[in-house]
């Protein structure tokens, strides 16, 4: 997992602080939704090739309980996917708090959350994002898979692409038990433009 | 943008377009939503959607616009999830597969501060149709490969796939008749890999027809077993299929009755033996003891001296010959030798004189005394002993009478073949069986009798390791002017 | 006076560092300490003399609602700003209850910098 080569410790550094602001508005406005408190964590940088992504993701998801996956792909100088992952049990948290009674949340309805919450998380956090590195983008609805072995994540954007970035934060409200990962994951292309970007504020700094 | 555009495409544009506040009031209605809800728009503008489409969830669409206008970004709502939002009723008629357009919804913010937001409606009845056809399909799909694989698993026959000659597919039933277990072990084979080594020119012989071959299992053990191999072309690729059906248990159960078919003929030819050495035996017996009385009378004579030695030697020799004679007929003939036709016959007829006296028949042989064949004298042996026992047979079981018991043998060379008839007046073979009694197992006698296998051995006997063919008939023939009915068989021997 | 500038990300610090250098006036010198997680702030707070904090809220090891209390405990009258991207109104308010002057939405910008000195002074 080597990413000296790609982003340096002065470029990773400062992504991080883009994501952490840009998150820092998704999270409230998440908060504000669902009138709840959230514990931010720090964003995560890590680059890593795209034919190790199934086995890192398999690590950080700890699939031995279903799990929901939400994708979101994002169009424009940056681009790739946006995947959201949260387990069974926070997932019926969530509509719980989004009001729904007990025997109403069905594997449907849940399906539905978990879209608008990532929905939410993708605007928020790349807008804000976007925003900070001058770039317009715009997102396809998104897609949400249940999940309960790696090999269902059928992702035919890892062949085409030969690094990715890969951003990671959680979504945690501790009294809620809710607990979900956000990943952003950025294309070859896009990461010659976030360099580019970076050093540019870098150098105003 | 000048209302007049604006009104245009939204009037125009194949999609619905309403714009809404948070409360849910509606504030734009479209043409396309007029035509397809007939509602007018005067009708719908500054009420509550939810007054004309009841089924509506408030709760959902109003959180979904809060959080557009929040975050100023668009929300959706998913086809796959939520069928539609606004009931509209589909006209199909033919090939209807739902009752309302599936709808798909994308809300976008307009103004933050009036709390406006456009809600764009796509018809996407076709694509969910599509996807209903689709997942049908593959279900069905799904069904049939089941089917097939329980089909191909329960099959008595061992079946394998080769694709280009290398091992593609196999189904259970092989993998275990081959010992294999796991079907990986198996891929990528070429086919003489199943085959026995020493048996692989024959597989140059198979020519869409089954063939007796021996196979090797994972372990390099043989088998015996019946095989096809069909070869096909299917997209460029060359196809075979090799099915494999195990003969071991069929070979030990031949093995058996062939066994039990040489133990009777056995059995009978010890019957012949004791038969053919009671009256020697008996003969010597009498002058050996006469030879002690006369001594005892003291009544010897030179003459009783030699004449009852002369009995005792002549029989002794007769009693040897017997043994030679049937010591031969029990070796397996390993190479064809020259031998003499009549010579034979008659060494053959000897061996049944005592059976066929007690039975009344008589026999008439018909031969060239200089016949020279090449071939195997022992299988001959074996093949006319077996005929002429089934006719014996047939006598007794059609209770011909005694003084009428005649088979008729006559030899002859024709075309560079050995012709021998063997007719008897047994009164001939049922028509409708006569065509089956080569066959193996097939008798007509009680099964503890007959085992069906002694004709079909004098088939394979003559046919296959003599080289020459063996018919039956019925046939009515004239013997010393009486009129006799019964069966004919005729060997036709290449003479070398 | 002494300033105490506390964040995981070198980026914000250097950010933290150049908007307070911009708005203070060649009058006021300053000398500014840099620190990476909430304990090593508490450290220095006790440490050294400081009349400043401005401290960011996710951090390692001790986070800044943890650093803040315990600073305040140590000097109520300390002088303490929350520069975050947190902006959860809940995190407003608790930061406010635990003694903070104010609350700064991440990136920090010159106006407000400017607010926050003239608090101060």
């Amino acid at each position: 997992m080597s990413n000296e080569i790609i982003l340096n410790e002065d470029e990773k550094d400062c992504l991080q602080e883009l994501m952490n602001i840009a998150y820092g508005s998704a999270t409230a406005a998440i908060t504000e939704i669902l009138d709840a408190f959230a514990t931010l964590s720090i964003p995560r940088i890590e680059v890593i090739k795209t034919k190790n992504l199934k086995n890192h993701l398999s690590k950080e998801v700890n699939l031995n309980s279903t799990h929901f996956v939400c994708m979101q792909q994002i169009n424009g100088p940056i681009a790739g996917e946006n995947l959201f992952v949260i387990d069974n049990n926070s997932a019926k948290n969530i509509a719980i708090k989004f009001g729904l009674e007990e025997d109403e949340i069905t594997e449907i309805e849940l399906c539905d959350i978990i879209l608008e919450i990532t929905n939410i998380l993708s605007s928020s956090t790349i807008s804000k994002l976007a925003e900070d590195m001058k770039a317009m983008v715009s997102f396809s609805p998104p897609d949400v898979k249940i999940l309960d072995n790696i090999n269902k994540l059928d992702n035919q954007f890892i062949e085409k692409y030969q690094n990715v970035i890969i951003i990671s934060t959680r979504l945690k409200f501790e009294d809620l038990d809710i607990d979900g990962q956000l990943m952003i994951l950025t294309t070859d292309k896009s990461i010659t433009y976030i360099k580019k970007t970076i050093n540019k504020i870098l150098n105003e700094i | 943008m000048p209302i007049k555009k604006f009104e245009f495409i939204c009037n125009t544009v194949d999609n619905g377009v309403i714009i809404l506040d948070e409360d849910l009031n509606v504030h734009f209605w479209n043409s396309w939503l007029e035509s397809r809800t007939n509602i007018k728009s005067e009708e719908i503008i500054s009420k509550k959607l939810t007054e004309f489409f009841f089924d509506i969830n408030e709760n959902t669409l109003k959180r979904k616009i809060k959080a557009s206008l929040a975050l100023n970004s668009s929300t959706f709502y998913h086809t796959g999830i939520n069928k539609y939002l606004l009931n509209i009723e589909l006209n199909k008629v033919a090939n209807k597969v739902f009752e309302n357009m599936q709808q798909a919804i994308t809300i976008t913010p307009y103004d933050k501060n009036k709390r406006l937001v456009f809600l764009y409606i796509y018809d996407n009845t076709l694509l969910c149709e599509t996807n209903y056809e689709l997942e049908k399909t593959k279900n069905s799909l799904e069904d049939s490969l089941e089917e097939i694989n329980l089909l191909l698993n329960t099959t008595l026959e061992a079946i394998f796939l080769f694709e280009d000659d290398k091992c593609t597919n196999a189904n259970d039933i092989a993998l275990e008749l081959f010992n294999y277990s796991k079907k990986n072990e198996v891929i990528n084979k070429e086919i003489y890999e199943f085959i026995d080594t020493k048996s692989l020119e024959k597989i140059s012989k198979i020519k869409n027809k089954p063939i007796e071959i021996k196979m090797s299992r994972k372990d390099s053990s043989t088998f015996p077993a019946l095989i096809k191999i069909k070869d096909t072309k299917l997209k460029n690729k060359r196809f075979k299929i090799l099915t494999v059906m195990d003969l071991s248990e069929l070979k030990r159960k031949d093995k058996l009755l062939v066994e039990q078919t040489k133990m009777a003929a056995l059995g009978e030819m010890i019957g012949n033996i004791a038969h053919q050495w009671r009256q020697p035996l008996s003969t010597i017996t009498t002058a050996a003891s006469g030879l002690k009385m006369h001594k005892e009378l003291e009544i010897l004579t030179e003459d009783i001296f030699v004449e009852s030695i002369d009995a005792i030697t002549r029989n002794s020799k007769h009693l040897s010959q017997t043994i030679d004679d049937f010591r031969d007929f029990l070796k397996i003939d390993k190479k064809r030798v020259s031998f003499n036709i009549k010579d034979n016959i008659q060494r053959n007829i000897s061996i049944l004189e005592g059976a066929l006296k007690n039975q009344s028949i008589q026999l008439v042989l018909d031969c060239d005394d200089n016949c020279i064949i090449k071939n195997y004298p022992n299988e001959l042996t074996q093949a006319f002993l077996n005929i002429i026992n089934n006719a014996k047979d047939a006598f007794i079981d059609k209770n011909v009478d005694l003084t009428k018991r005649f088979i008729l043998i006559n030899i002859y060379t024709k075309n560079n073949n050995l012709i021998i008839k063997i007719k008897d007046n047994a009164k001939g073979i049922d028509p409708t069986i006569i065509d089956k009694i080569f066959e193996p197992y097939f008798t007509t006698k009680h099964k503890d009798v007959g085992t069906g296998l002694g004709l079909y051995m004098t088939h394979q006997l003559i046919e296959i390791s003599m080289n020459g063919r063996i018919e039956v008939c019925n046939e009515s023939f004239n013997y010393k002017d009486i009129n006799m009915y019964g069966a004919c068989f005729k060997l036709t021997l290449p003479l070398d | 006076m002494n300033i105490l500038v506390a964040d995981d990300s070198k980026m914000a610090r250097k950010i933290a560092i150049k908007t307070i250098k911009e708005t203070l006036s060649e009058n006021l010198q300053a000398n500014i300490i840099e620190v990476n997680n909430g304990e090593e702030a508490l450290a220095t707070y006790q440490k050294e003399n400081i009349d400043v904090v401005f401290l960011d809220l996710t951090m390692p090891i001790m986070d800044g609602f943890e650093a803040l209390q315990k600073i305040k405990e140590y000097d109520k009258d300390a002088k303490v700003i929350v520069v975050s991207a947190d902006i959860q109104k809940t995190s407003m308010d608790k930061v406010r209850e635990f003694g903070a002057i104010d609350f700064v939405k991440k990136p920090i910008n010159i106006e407000k910098m400017n607010q926050i000195i003239q608090k101060i002074l």
